[in-house]
C-alpha cells in the first residue's frame, strides 16, 4: 500500500498498482525506494473532503471538491487495463473515442473536470489526461464563438478591429 | 517521517500557477478554460478539427495566440492533406506572405517559389541556397516570394493573412483552393496524368500499374511521360490550353463550356502522384459506382446519387457503357433542363436550336420539329409532311454563323445535346439580326429626370424587321422611331446617336447593350 495525502492533508492508502498510473508516484517509489513509511504528499491536488457516513463512493457529480478521490476512483477503474501502447500511431486520436465508463465518469461539473485535468497533468496520468482534454474539446466542437465564450465564461478582449480582422481570415469556415 | 520525503522535488515539478497549497483549491470555476495551463489548453485544441481551432481563436486574445501556434496548424494540414493530391506538407503557394516574410525561413521561401513554379526556383537562387545563409540572397529570396504572390491570375484565390500564422494561412488557402474550377497552365506541365480511353475495357477497374501515363509538355506537346527515344502509345499529339484566354467575372457563370470540357478531361486524365493507390476523390466515386451500379435499380440510382447536376451526370456517362446508356436518358436531361433554365430568359423548355440534329431526327416528334424551326426564326407550313420538316430541321442547321456554335452530338440524346448547348451558347458574344428583332427591350435612359423614375414607367420598343426602332406598344410614345443598323462588328447603331456597346449576356442568358445615354435590356 502507498499512502499519499492531499494539499488539505487528507491521507489515502492505495495499493501500490493503483497509486503507480501515475507516473509521478511512480517515480517518486522508485526514487525514495521504500513508500510504506511515510506518506506522499501531493500538495497540488485539490481537497479530498469525503463525506462522513457517507456512501464510500459518492456520487462525483455533487461533490466538487473530491479531486484526488476521483483521481483515485479512475485509477481503481482502470487499473486492470492493458499498458498503454506506445505512441507510433501516426494518426493522433480524435476526441470521438472515449470509452463510456470515462464518459460518465467526467460527467461532472466544469469546475471539477478542470481539476481533474489539472491534477493528471501533475500526478502524470496520460489516460486520464487524455479522456479530460477529449471531454473539453467534445464541449467546444458544434459551438459559436458566442456560445463558447459563454461556456467558459471568456471575455472578449479584441478590439472592433482585431475582432473584424478575425473574423475576416476566418470567414473561410464559414456555412460549409 | 514525513518530513524526510523530499519535498523538494515535488515543488520543482509543481506548475508555475499560484502557490502549491492554495491554487488547485480554489480553482476559480468561473475562469474555465483560460485557467488552465498554456500547454494543456494547447492540448485540448490539438484534439479540435480546423473549423473548431478557428473559433476558439476568436474568443480573446489568450486563446487566439494560443490557437495560433504554427506547430498546432502543422499538424492540421499535415492531417487534412494527407490523402490529398498535390499537398505536398510544406506553404501553399497561393498565400499572400507579405505579413509573414520574417517567419519564413530559407527553405520555407524556396519551397513556396518551387510550387509557384518560379523560374527563380529552379536556377540560380537554388544554388545561391545549400552552403552560404548569406544575407544577400535571403533578401532575394523573400522579394522573389513577394512578387511571385500570384494575384490576379484567373480564378486563383490569393488568401492574405495580416493575423493567423505562415501554416494556418496555409491551411486556409489550401481550402478556398480546392473550389478552383480552373487549373493553371504550370500544374497541367507540372503533373503526371494517368491517361485512360473511355472506350477502353470496361469493368477492369482502376489499375494503376498498368494505366498509361501522360504528360503536357512546355513545348505543346502531349506524349507519354517515359522519355527514353522509345515510341510509345499514346502518340505525341500538339495540344491548346485555352482556358487561360480570359477571365470570367468571379460572380456569374455557373458550368460554363470550357468547365465542361476540364471536367471531362478530369474523368480521362487523373494525376497520379505519391499515392497510387489514392484515387482522385471523383474517379474514387466512379469506381466505387461501378461496383454498386448493377445491385440497384437505374432510376432509383440516379434519383439517390445525382439529385441534379449536369456535370455530375456528364461525368458518370463516361465511367461506363452501362452508366452511359442510363446517363443519356432524356427524361433525366429533360428535368435537367427544366431545372436549369427555369430562370433563363428566351429559353423555354423546348429543344435548342443551335443544335445538328442530323443524327437525331428520327427521335424527333413533329411539334418537335416545329418547335425547333420556330426558335431558329424559320417560317413554317402546316401542309408540310414531318419528312420535309426533318429534311428542313437538318438543312437549316446555323453552322457557319459568326461566334455561333453549333453543337453536334455523336451518342448523346436530344436534351442532352439541347443541355450543351445551351451552356455553350451563354458565351456568345454577338446578337444575331433575328434574336434583336424577335424579343422586346426594355429602354432605360440613363439621364432620366428623377422624378420620372417610375417603375411603371418602363418603356418597351421592339426593333422591327424593316429597320426601324419603336415604342413596342405605341408607336407615337417615346422614343421616337429611328432607323436601326446591326453593324458588322456585332455593335448597333440607332439614328444618328452614339454607336452602342455589343451586346453582351446577362446572368440570365438576357441581352443588354448600352450607349452613354441609354441601355437596352432583352425580356
Amino acid at each position: 500500500m502507498v499512502r499519499i495525502t492531499s494539499s488539505d492533508s487528507q491521507e489515502f492508502s492505495v495499493s501500490q498498482d493503483i497509486a503507480c498510473q501515475s507516473q509521478l508516484i511512480k517515480n517518486m517509489i522508485e526514487d525514495v525506494g521504500d513508500a510504506d513509511e511515510q506518506p506522499i504528499p501531493l500538495p497540488n491536488v485539490a481537497g479530498a473532503i469525503l463525506q462522513k457516513g457517507g456512501s464510500c463512493f459518492p456520487s462525483i457529480s455533487n461533490a466538487p471538491k473530491l479531486t484526488l478521490f476521483a483521481v483515485i476512483e479512475y485509477a481503481t477503474m482502470h487499473k486492470d487495463d492493458p499498458p498503454s501502447a506506445p505512441e507510433t500511431d501516426a494518426k493522433p486520436s480524435t476526441s470521438e473515442d472515449i470509452e463510456d465508463r470515462d464518459k460518465q465518469f467526467l460527467n461532472v461539473d466544469q469546475g471539477t473536470l478542470f481539476e481533474i485535468i489539472l491534477a493528471a497533468n501533475y500526478l502524470d496520468m496520460k489516460s486520464l489526461l487524455d479522456v479530460g482534454c477529449k471531454t473539453v474539446a467534445n464541449m467546444i466542437k458544434g459551438k459559436t464563438v458566442e456560445e463558447v465564450r459563454a461556456l467558459f465564461n471568456i471575455v472578449n478582449d479584441f478590439t472592433p478591429e482585431e475582432e473584424e480582422q478575425i473574423r475576416k481570415e476566418n470567414e473561410w469556415c464559414e456555412d460549409r | 517521517m514525513h518530513s524526510t520525503f523530499p519535498v523538494s522535488v515535488l515543488q520543482k515539478n509543481s506548475l508555475e500557477r499560484g502557490t502549491c497549497s492554495d491554487s488547485a483549491v480554489n480553482l476559480d470555476v468561473k475562469a474555465g478554460l483560460t485557467a488552465l495551463p498554456v500547454e494543456l489548453i494547447t492540448r485540448v485544441l490539438g484534439l479540435l478539427d480546423a473549423k473548431s481551432v478557428s473559433l476558439v481563436s476568436q474568443t480573446s486574445r489568450l486563446l487566439f495566440s494560443i490557437a495560433a501556434q504554427d506547430l498546432l496548424w502543422k499538424t492540421l494540414c499535415q492531417q487534412r492533406w494527407a490523402d490529398k493530391m498535390h499537398a505536398p506538407l510544406k506553404l501553399h503557394p497561393f498565400v499572400d506572405y507579405t505579413h509573414l516574410l520574417a517567419k519564413l525561413d530559407r527553405q520555407e521561401k524556396i519551397d513556396i517559389l518551387q510550387r509557384r513554379f518560379h523560374n527563380a526556383s529552379q536556377t540560380s537562387l537554388l544554388q545561391l541556397a545549400p552552403p552560404s545563409m548569406d544575407e544577400e540572397g535571403d533578401v532575394a529570396l523573400a522579394e522573389c516570394v513577394l512578387q511571385s504572390t500570384p494575384v490576379g491570375i484567373a480564378e486563383v484565390t490569393v488568401f492574405q493573412p495580416k493575423l493567423c500564422g505562415k501554416w494556418q494561412a496555409s491551411y486556409i488557402a489550401a481550402e478556398l483552393d480546392q473550389h478552383r474550377m480552373r487549373i493553371t497552365m504550370n500544374e497541367l506541365n507540372a503533373y503526371i496524368w494517368s491517361y485512360q480511353e473511355s472506350w477502353g475495357y470496361f469493368g477492369a477497374g482502376v489499375d494503376s500499374g498498368t494505366a498509361l501515363r501522360v504528360r503536357f509538355f512546355p513545348n505543346g506537346i502531349r506524349a507519354n511521360a517515359i522519355e527514353d527515344g522509345t515510341p510509345r502509345r499514346p502518340r505525341p499529339m500538339p495540344y491548346d490550353f485555352t482556358a487561360t484566354a480570359k477571365r470570367h467575372p468571379p460572380t456569374n457563370k455557373k458550368p460554363t463550356k470550357k468547365r465542361i470540357q476540364i471536367r471531362k478531361a478530369s474523368l480521362l486524365l487523373t494525376t497520379t502522384a505519391s499515392h497510387p493507390s489514392l484515387l482522385d476523390s471523383q474517379e474514387g466515386a466512379n469506381a466505387h459506382l461501378q461496383n454498386l451500379n448493377r445491385a440497384q435499380p437505374p432510376e432509383l440510382m440516379f434519383g439517390r446519387v445525382f439529385d441534379d447536376h449536369a456535370l455530375d451526370l456528364s461525368t458518370v456517362s463516361l465511367a461506363s457503357k452501362y452508366l452511359f446508356q442510363l446517363a443519356t436518358q432524356d427524361f433525366l436531361w429533360k428535368q435537367l433542363c427544366e431545372m436549369r433554365w427555369s430562370d433563363k430568359k428566351h429559353q423555354s423548355l423546348s429543344l435548342h436550336p443551335l443544335v445538328d440534329y442530323t443524327g437525331l431526327v428520327p427521335h424527333l416528334n413533329r411539334s418537335e420539329l416545329l418547335e425547333i424551326l420556330h426558335r431558329r426564326f424559320l417560317a413554317t407550313d402546316d401542309s408540310m409532311s414531318d419528312q420535309e420538316l426533318a429534311t428542313r430541321v437538318i438543312n437549316t442547321t446555323p453552322t457557319g454563323f459568326r461566334d455561333v456554335t453549333v453543337y453536334t452530338p455523336l451518342v448523346c440524346g436530344k436534351w442532352q445535346a439541347s443541355y450543351i448547348a445551351a451552356e455553350m451558347d451563354q458565351n456568345r458574344e454577338r446578337i444575331t439580326m433575328k434574336e434583336l428583332q424577335a424579343y422586346e427591350w426594355v429602354f432605360r435612359e440613363q439621364w432620366a429626370y428623377d422624378d420620372e423614375d417610375d417603375e411603371d414607367e418602363t418603356i418597351k420598343v421592339k426593333f422591327r424587321a424593316d429597320g426601324v426602332r419603336l415604342n413596342a406598344s405605341d408607336a407615337q410614345s417615346r422614343p421616337r422611331p429611328q432607323t436601326y443598323q446591326l453593324l458588322a462588328s456585332g455593335k448597333i447603331q440607332v439614328g444618328n446617336f452614339p454607336r452602342h456597346s455589343r451586346p453582351t449576356r446577362l446572368d440570365n442568358w438576357g441581352w443588354q447593350f448600352s450607349n452613354v445615354y441609354v441601355t437596352y435590356t432583352s425580356i
